[in-house]
């Protein structure tokens, strides 16, 4: 399974005009196989504004091919155009997961924040496969080779990795990028 | 086909040993995979980002550009990542997907392509622009403004440039909204001419008429002369 994910500098005041082409996208890519993954924003406090990371799985890379021509030249090149005209730009990389486990502590799993961690390559970062979340490696992008760990954690511990105060995970402790992640009311992963 | 885009950033007085790496680890194993075929080593000795090197490497479809990947990755790669991470200090992997009126969209177009031979220097010239208006409109305004006047001019016999091919960045792949034209330069002393060239322009001779109406579509973009190394092994 692969994952299009993508970082949008989205223009402030068509916050609203993202959201909704980015689901009118979403459901006309599904006929290519596209199935709608997350749409997370930068928590305040954490990073730039209007900055939305969206994520797509895909089933194989023959889907992603065909996702991809869509996008650049056929089906799906107006309604990205449309999406293009509510954001400066964005930011792509695909990825591939590894592992995906459901957070077993019920706090965790109730939390609505989300810590994607970025570990660069032969940095041990494939210790972290099986353990809770979700774990991807990099094919295409910024960050081809490295892992990334996609983790739900209740405000309490976010606050924690955001002080460094945490260190109970060495796997994850090797993250050189760490972004706080808070889902839309109507993100598929919340 | 796809058309893989790696970009290595490396550091200063690295560049000699990355490319006798590449030569020895990469380029001989990643052409035993089936649909993938190393086609340029570009690299960059001198100038503002300092030494660079893009290896651009054709795949015949999704499915080889995955197989790819995992060998990259995988334990196969891995000689291969601890040299590239000791000599770089940026890495980034794009995929190109060809205009549909540009070559690079056939698989069966690679073969004269990698007949080409290297008896004397050549070099390629790499545009990468950022539209700010529609990507159809940019896309369409680079076939009918500078690809087809140049084709036209090719067969005159004066060329000064070949056009490889016009490409936009995949998506999944890296930076949108951003098109990529590369270009192998035919004529050192045009390519004089070029960095040298008038900032005026005349909007009624090309490629003054490019440069002018260009600017209704993007105003950013940038260039970068690299010489193509003979490929060894």
């Amino acid at each position: 399974m692969l994952v299009v994910q993508e970082v949008n500098r989205v223009k402030g005041k068509a916050m609203e005009q993202f959201e909704s082409m980015t689901q009118e996208l979403w459901n006309v890519a599904a006929a290519t196989g596209v199935q709608a993954a997350w749409f997370f924003e930068v928590s305040h406090g954490t990073g730039p504004s209007y900055c939305v990371v969206t994520g797509m799985r895909l089933p194989d890379w023959a889907a992603w091919e065909s996702f991809a021509r869509a996008v650049a030249f056929g089906d799906l090149s107006g309604l990205t155009e449309a999406l293009d005209a509510t954001r400066y730009d964005s930011e792509s990389s695909v990825l591939e997961i590894l592992s995906e486990v459901p957070e077993p502590s019920e706090e965790a799993a109730a939390s609505g924040l989300w810590v994607q961690r970025l570990i660069d390559p032969d940095a041990g970062g494939e210790a972290a496969v099986g353990q809770p979340g979700i774990v991807m490696r990099g094919c295409l992008g910024a960050r081809p080779d490295g892992i990334t760990v996609l983790t739900k954690e209740t405000p309490s511990a976010v606050l924690d990795i955001l002080t460094g105060e945490t260190g109970s995970n060495r796997v994850l402790a090797k993250a050189e990028s760490t972004w706080v992640l808070r889902p839309s009311s109507w993100s598929p992963l919340r | 086909m796809i058309l893989l885009h790696e970009t290595f950033q490396i550091v200063h007085g690295g560049l000699d040993e990355f490319e006798d790496a590449y030569w020895r680890e990469v380029a001989p194993r990643v052409r035993a995979l089936d649909g993938v075929e190393p086609l340029w080593f570009l690299r960059q000795r001198t100038g503002i980002e300092g030494e660079f090197a893009i290896a651009l490497t054709a795949l015949r479809a999704g499915e080889d550009l995955g197989a790819y990947t995992r060998w990259m990755s995988g334990d196969q790669g891995a000689v291969w990542r601890a040299q590239a991470g000791r000599l770089t200090h940026g890495f980034q992997r794009k995929a190109l997907m060809a205009a549909p009126w540009s070559p690079f969209n056939e698989w069966d177009e690679l073969q004269p392509i990698l007949e080409i031979g290297y008896d004397k220097r050549r070099m390629f010239m790499e545009d990468t622009g950022w539209p700010y208006v529609r990507v159809a409109d940019y896309v369409d305004f680079q076939r009918r403004e500078y690809w087809e006047p140049l084709q036209q001019w090719a067969t005159t016999g004066a060329a000064i440039l070949k056009l490889w091919g016009f490409f936009l960045v995949a998506p999944g792949t890296g930076h949108r909204p951003e098109a990529i034209f590369l270009q192998e330069v035919l004529d050192d002393r045009a390519l004089e001419r070029l960095i040298g060239e008038p900032e005026v322009y005349d909007p009624n001779t090309f490629p003054g008429s490019y440069m002018v109406q260009g600017l209704t579509y993007r105003d950013q973009w940038r260039s970068r002369l690299m010489v193509a190394a003979p490929p060894r092994g």
